[in-house]
């Protein structure tokens, strides 16, 4: 039996594109694993040096400058407490928009939306002030209440949009079966909408690790998080690139390994439960 | 007296850049609006160059959101290059953080996020009203 020739061609050239479209997108990566492993000098050397001897003196000197462990714990606390907080707050949030719709709800999601379009500085004077006032700047408890409220909005968004796509007749019956509100959540809508609780939660995880413009501005020695461990490194001196491109490996190694893990669920996230 | 540098915000020349490409943004939006409208893919010449108004719109898309985020950029800038030299690399971001936070100038810097807010809401409008759309579906 003959199969019908097929031109590979186009196929070759698509293929070739992903890839160099890929290699574009990794590239700062590699260039940041490069630099971290390279010397002061190596780093700054022009033409730069594909090949060199590495060395781990740039990570040596990160970790006796500065406290990596306490930056990576501040991280690790406000990352994880805010994500859990969120999603307390967002699931109830998500619920009751998908399931008992109103005239306004639709509404009240795009202007959710919409101040997750707002720049963060915008609120920046009045956010400060009242951190300041109520003695959370430079605390973990500020940090974290400010991240819950900044990725709010994402969560209630992404938790509606898996909620939605439970037939609501399963909590009908569920309801006939004379279940309350709570075992209704706690028996139906958990087990069912446990993925979108994953992904959103994975996702949030990942956006409060990454966070840098509330960490940088209400927070410093104390409850600085790895994204001011990096930015630390930035002197009036100059910038001390090997230095900093350790730090940023530092800082991002623990995130990347664990969206390496959980992509399947961040990318099931990311399309907004669009994809299922 | 009135001196430069004492002027609140001496970069007016970028920030009325920043609104000139906003009203381009915005009237290409109309533009598209309208090339949808008048069915001018059937009249052989269509105001989206030749792709299907789908693909023109998801790519004008994917602009506003990047135009939105990339106007609040602030760590980099505040890793790398610390706004400077002098005030060269200073974005709408980077300017109300120097002006609140290191002039210690509240009222301005306030002044200066309400402008961010209201750029970004001209942006975020139509992108608003495209998801809206999406959103009964």
């Amino acid at each position: 039996m003959t199969t019908a020739p097929t031109n590979i061609f186009p196929l070759v050239i698509r293929t070739t594109a992903a890839w160099l479209v890929t290699l574009l997108l990794v590239f700062p990566l590699i260039w940041l694993v490069l630099t971290a492993f390279k010397t002061e000098l190596q780093a700054i050397q022009v033409p730069p040096q594909l090949f060199f001897t590495p060395t781990l003196e740039n990570f040596a000197e990160v970790q006796v400058r500065s406290d990596y462990l306490l930056f990576a714990k501040n991280s690790v606390v406000t990352s994880v407490v805010s994500t859990l907080l969120g999603l307390l707050i967002a699931a109830p949030a998500a619920y009751s928009m998908a399931f008992f719709r109103t005239r306004k709800t639709r509404d009240l999601l795009m202007w959710m939306l919409s101040t997750k379009m707002m720049p963060a500085v915008g609120a920046l004077v009045p956010i400060y002030v009242i951190a300041q006032s109520s003695g959370m700047l430079d605390t973990l408890t500020g940090l974290t209440v400010v991240f819950t409220m900044s990725n709010l909005p994402i969560m209630v968004w992404m938790l509606y949009s898996y909620f939605k796509d439970i037939p609501p007749e399963i909590l009908e019956a569920a309801r006939m079966d004379g279940a309350s509100v709570w075992s209704e959540f706690r028996h139906v809508i958990l087990p069912l909408g446990l993925g979108g609780f994953a992904s959103t939660g994975l996702l949030c995880l990942v956006l409060s690790w990454n966070e840098a413009f509330w960490s940088l501005n209400l927070s410093s020695a104390k409850a600085g998080t790895l994204a001011g461990l990096i930015a630390s490194y930035s002197s009036p001196e100059g910038l001390f690139w090997a230095k900093l491109s350790a730090a940023s490996l530092l800082a991002i190694a623990p995130i990347v390994v664990f969206g390496w893990f959980s992509q399947k669920q961040l990318v099931q996230g990311l399309t907004f439960g669009a994809v299922k | 007296m009135t001196t430069a540098n004492s002027y609140p915000f001496p970069r007016e020349r970028k920030l009325i850049l920043g609104v000139l490409l906003i009203l381009a943004a915005a009237s290409w939006a109309l533009l598209i609006w309208q090339s949808a409208a008048m069915n001018s893919q059937a009249m052989g010449m269509g105001l989206t160059m030749g792709m299907s108004t789908g693909l023109f719109i998801a790519i004008w898309v994917v602009m506003m959101i990047e135009m939105i985020f990339l106007m609040s950029v602030f760590a980099e800038i505040f890793t790398t290059t610390g706004g400077g030299p002098g005030n060269a690399s200073t974005n709408v971001a980077f300017l109300i953080f120097k002006q609140a936070l290191m002039n210690f100038d509240v009222g301005v810097a306030s002044a200066g996020a309400l402008f961010a807010v209201l750029l970004a809401n001209i942006a975020a409008v139509f992108l608003i009203r495209l998801i809206g759309k999406n959103l009964d579906k």
